[in-house]
């Protein structure tokens, strides 16, 4: 009967750490890190599940004769982001100093209880990734990287409440800010109520930062959806699959002579 | 130990597989279920362990720091007081089935009380698990079953 009390105790114990651990522990800075260690820690030993897993999906891509039609789809839109980045030379002289391209990477990680704020990709700071710079998926925008480790990145997604984008509307320039609901959906707001915007038109990155380059697909705007402080919200038909992000290519960018 | 720490690895590599698509069965836990189920000294070792890779589990996967580790050490707990109270008569593998089961069903209420399901995708994760799961149980449930009759035979 003792012995009966003392693993009870334990097991209450166990129960009870357990749950300050995630009081406490839930959302710090430092738990992006533990994961990062773990995740480094454990990718010798699990190298061969993973080569295998890699294995199978190329065959499945071979079988399906897509990975030569993905590699010149990849190279065509890497194109035609360049292009579209031409086109803003006129607006950013730091845009135009420096070449980008596209580097793979693959999702390793979706927390279900961050489905729609954030994932984590298998390349870091080693491959040139740097906070900031934004990740796509087959040339539309999914997000942009928010903590970036030796080996891996996490990436806030545009369906995050805590991501906010500048976006313009391809058809009539205007201006407005991406934003997303946390719960897979995204808006675009403050569209002034004169200005109609119809369904379809195209949404691209507005200039933000050096690392978010302007041009960049978004979607296309849906339908209206409410109004507020004077501006009209509009639903967004993101282009990126966001459902399926299983791989994605980050928009890195290397210095070229000025 | 050693054991132990194979099947948490081999819960871990099949997870790397089934990455984005589905969630694996807890198998370290069934295997530390069947330990306590059948090694009734070690039991207050057995929570910890559980508790320590229920954590690393955590670490590497779910992120909610804690949440596995609490769940996989209480079970333990649970297993080794309620095992003792059936009458050693009634200790069968479908017994032991039983309370896999069950393990099982308290982990999934848990997370999805606590990740919810916030698309199809971790939805279908989740049946893919329940369907996976039933196999691991019954072939714990037979392992449990001739470890009994070798035992009976020595």
């Amino acid at each position: 009967m003792k012995r009966e009390g003392s693993t009870a105790l334990h097991g209450l114990a166990s129960v009870a750490v357990g749950f300050l651990l995630m009081v406490f522990l839930s959302g710090d800075p430092a738990s992006y890190l533990a994961m990062d260690t773990a995740g480094t820690l454990l990718a010798w030993p699990e190298l061969p599940a993973r080569a295998a897993r890699i294995g199978v999906e190329k065959a499945v891509s071979w079988f399906a004769d897509t990975t030569r039609l993905q590699r010149e789809i990849n190279k065509l839109q890497a194109e035609n982001i360049r292009l579209k980045q031409a086109l803003h030379t006129a607006v950013s002289e730091s845009v135009s100093s420096s070449e980008e391209g596209l580097l793979g990477a693959r999702v390793v990680l979706r927390r279900p209880d961050d489905w729609w704020k954030e994932l984590k990709i298998d390349k870091g700071s080693a491959d040139g990734i740097e906070k900031g710079m934004a990740v796509l998926q087959d040339g539309f925008l999914v997000g942009r990287v928010f903590q970036v480790s030796r080996n891996f990145s996490w990436v806030e997604l545009l369906t995050s409440p805590g991501l906010m984008i500048p976006a313009v509307v391809e058809e009539t320039r205007d201006l407005g800010v991406i934003a997303g609901d946390g719960e897979g959906r995204i808006s675009l707001l403050y569209v002034p109520l004169e200005n109609l915007l119809t369904p379809g038109m195209k949404l691209t990155s507005a200039l933000v930062s050096e690392h978010l380059a302007p041009g960049l697909r978004i979607g296309e705007v849906g339908e209206a959806t409410g109004i507020s402080g004077g501006y009209r919200i509009y639903s967004v038909v993101p282009g990126a699959e966001f459902s399926r992000l299983y791989s994605v290519q980050v928009f890195v960018k290397k210095e070229g002579p000025r | 130990m050693i054991q132990a720490v194979l099947f948490w690895f081999l819960q871990d590599v099949l997870q790397v597989l089934m990455e984005g698509w589905a969630y694996v069965p807890d198998i370290f836990l069934f295997y530390l279920m069947f330990r306590s189920a059948r090694n009734a000294e070690a039991e207050i070792a057995l929570i910890w362990t559980a508790f320590l890779g229920g954590l690393l589990w955590d670490f590497r996967w779910s992120g909610l720091f804690g949440l596995s580790a609490g769940i996989y050490g209480g079970i333990i707990g649970l297993m080794c007081i309620l095992w003792k109270r059936v009458p050693f008569t009634g200790r069968s593998h479908w017994m032991f089935a039983g309370f896999l089961a069950a393990a099982h069903g308290m982990l999934s209420l848990s997370r999805f009380f606590f990740f919810g399901v916030a698309s199809k995708e971790v939805a279908f994760a989740f049946v893919v698990q329940l369907i996976t799961v039933f196999p691991v149980i019954l072939m714990l449930a037979f392992a449990f079953a001739s470890d009994g009759e070798k035992r009976h035979v020595r």
